[in-house]
């Protein structure tokens, strides 16, 4: 799932490249041509450059008023998962404990936590970042203990000659293992964190990019709105093009 | 005709005594008896599913005999050891340490006392050894599977175990590659300071086997056990070139391919087919 995302957004390839200046181009055109939508909205490409630009230094500070609730949710959702996740794909009877549960609470739509943590949590920044931790959290905890479950058997045995001790054999061999595994679930709890970081905006935030595009709907400011979506979808795509990166310095022992 | 400089010591290190081995109802290895002295190299040869690479890992601890006792000086061997090291066929190296930390690793468990700049220092010492000292930051995906398998000797060594127990290491390897990684064992073998060490290795290679051992141990398949047990007595330093021409040499190939063709028709039902396997 996380290559066709990190995928999805590749430019490498020329027909890429070619399918977005068709789009711009389709877009240009029915913008100025066929005004079979009002103006105001449906934006032509060049509006919304402007408006991008002009409005560059507000997205700018709404991106930092996100990311500062976004990175420390996302982080210790990495941290708490992977730790998590490595025990229990390591020590059976932790995985028949947390087992049903987690298959449970890991298919409730974490969006549906929304109005409820913000009722019972102090402040829009600690219910945000409770939400895109529970939302990053589930992703990473599960795609870990599936990688630390299935350590290849020659792995396995090849450790236990060595007589490494529970820590050495989890950090030097059980995790190394598992991690393709793991930046698979590293790569859909990104995508849903900034899902669920906008979403939380749009309900109560004061600040940040979901509360800009919120509030240019308010004000009918339709292409501040569309700048602030595109705005949005080029952060996401650094992010994942980042973390794809990553992953190719990290696992370049693995053929990928 | 052992000259003194090869005669392994009278000790008895790994012993298995009426040891039985089966996965669920089919039984893989059936009453065996095998008793391998301090010092000596011996080879376990049989075809494919004659369980003999059940028998090393129950010598190494990675499976435990369904009946029957394994012991390594004496002492029950119930799970693996750092006295007994193991070299896989593939595998032996993690994909995901240089060769070098490979190696550190495997002398960190050896020597837990040993700081790491020291560990490092004696990683490339046996990267050396090996002819690996231009790929010492390497990792394994970057070498050949001949190079892989020399760091495996080489992780092996670094262990410093009394024990060497060999899956098939060269199995993989083309012939080339091959008689050079059995030189290089030979050598090692040969220049073990202290005391030499005791190796098991299994194949499925006449030739190897009889190249390499003292003794080596046949397999035979359905039911499998031992059928028979031949004593290599050509002298050390054995040279491949020589050996291989000799009559010496090839008298114990035939004796060895004889016995396991009998074996293969015996196990047929006295239906004679060409060569069985590998064999």
């Amino acid at each position: 799932m996380n290559k066709k995302i990190v995928y999805a957004f590749s430019l490498r390839k020329k027909e890429g490249i070619f399918f977005l200046l068709a789009l711009l181009g389709i877009w240009t055109l029915v913008s100025t041509r066929f005004s079979f939508a009002a103006d105001y909205l449906f934006p032509t490409p060049k509006a919304v450059a402007v408006s991008l630009w002009e409005n560059l230094p507000e997205l700018l500070e709404g991106t930092l008023s996100s990311f500062l609730i976004l990175v420390p949710a996302f982080f210790s959702a990495i941290l708490v998962g992977i730790v998590l996740g490595i025990i229990a794909g390591t020590t059976p009877w932790v995985n028949r404990l947390l087992g049903p549960f987690s298959r449970f609470a890991a298919q409730i739509p974490t969006t549906i936590y929304i109005p409820y943590a913000i009722a019972l949590l102090p402040g829009f920044e600690s219910a945000a970042g409770f939400v895109i931790f529970i939302g990053a959290f589930w992703p990473i905890f599960l795609n870990t203990t599936t990688g630390a479950s299935n350590v290849p058997a020659h792995f396995r045995e090849n450790a236990r000659t060595l007589e490494l001790n529970w820590f050495e054999y989890r950090a030097k061999i059980v995790l190394p293992s598992a991690l393709p595994h793991i930046f698979s679930g590293l790569g859909i709890s990104l995508v849903f964190s900034f899902i669920l970081l906008t979403v939380a905006e749009l309900f109560g935030a004061s600040s940040g990019l979901g509360r800009f595009v919120q509030l240019s709907a308010d004000y009918a400011e339709y292409t501040r709105m569309v700048a602030g979506i595109l705005y949005v979808g080029v952060v996401v795509f650094l992010c994942s093009a980042f973390l794809d990166f990553l992953k190719h310095r990290i696992l370049f022992w693995k053929k990928l | 005709m052992i000259s003194d400089e090869t005669n392994p010591g009278s000790e008895t290190r790994i012993s298995l005594e009426n040891v039985s081995f089966s996965y669920g109802e089919k039984s893989v290895l059936r009453n065996i008896n095998l008793h391998i002295k301090n010092g000596e190299f011996v080879s376990l040869l049989g075809a494919s599913g004659s369980g003999k690479t059940t028998l090393l890992r129950i010598i190494a601890g990675l499976e435990n005999p369904s009946s029957g006792t394994a012991t390594d000086a004496g002492h029950a061997i119930t799970a693996p050891s750092l006295q007994r090291s193991f070299v896989f066929q593939n595998y032996s190296l993690f994909p995901w340490l240089s060769l070098r930390e490979n190696i550190a690793l495997a002398i960190k468990k050896a020597h837990p006392e040993l700081k790491r700049a020291r560990r490092l220092v004696l990683a490339r010492r046996h990267l050396e050894l090996v002819g690996l000292a231009d790929s010492v930051k390497k990792y394994p995906f970057e070498l050949s599977g001949g190079m892989q398998q020399r760091g495996a000797i080489a992780r092996a060594l670094a262990l410093g175990a009394p024990v060497l127990l060999m899956d098939e290491p060269f199995g993989a390897l083309d012939p080339v590659n091959r008689s050079r990684l059995q030189d290089l064992l030979l050598s090692v073998w040969r220049n073990t300071e202290n005391q030499r060490k005791t190796v098991v290795f299994v194949t499925h290679d006449v030739d190897e086997a009889i190249l390499l051992s003292d003794r080596v141990v046949m397999l035979g398949s359905s039911p499998a056990g031992i059928i028979d047990e031949i004593q290599i007595d050509l002298p050390r330093p054995r040279s491949r070139r020589i050996l291989t021409e000799s009559n010496e040499f090839r008298h114990l190939r035939e004796h060895v391919q004889n016995r396991f063709r009998t074996e293969v028709s015996r196990a047929l039902g006295g239906i004679v087919t060409g060569d069985g396997d590998a064999i």
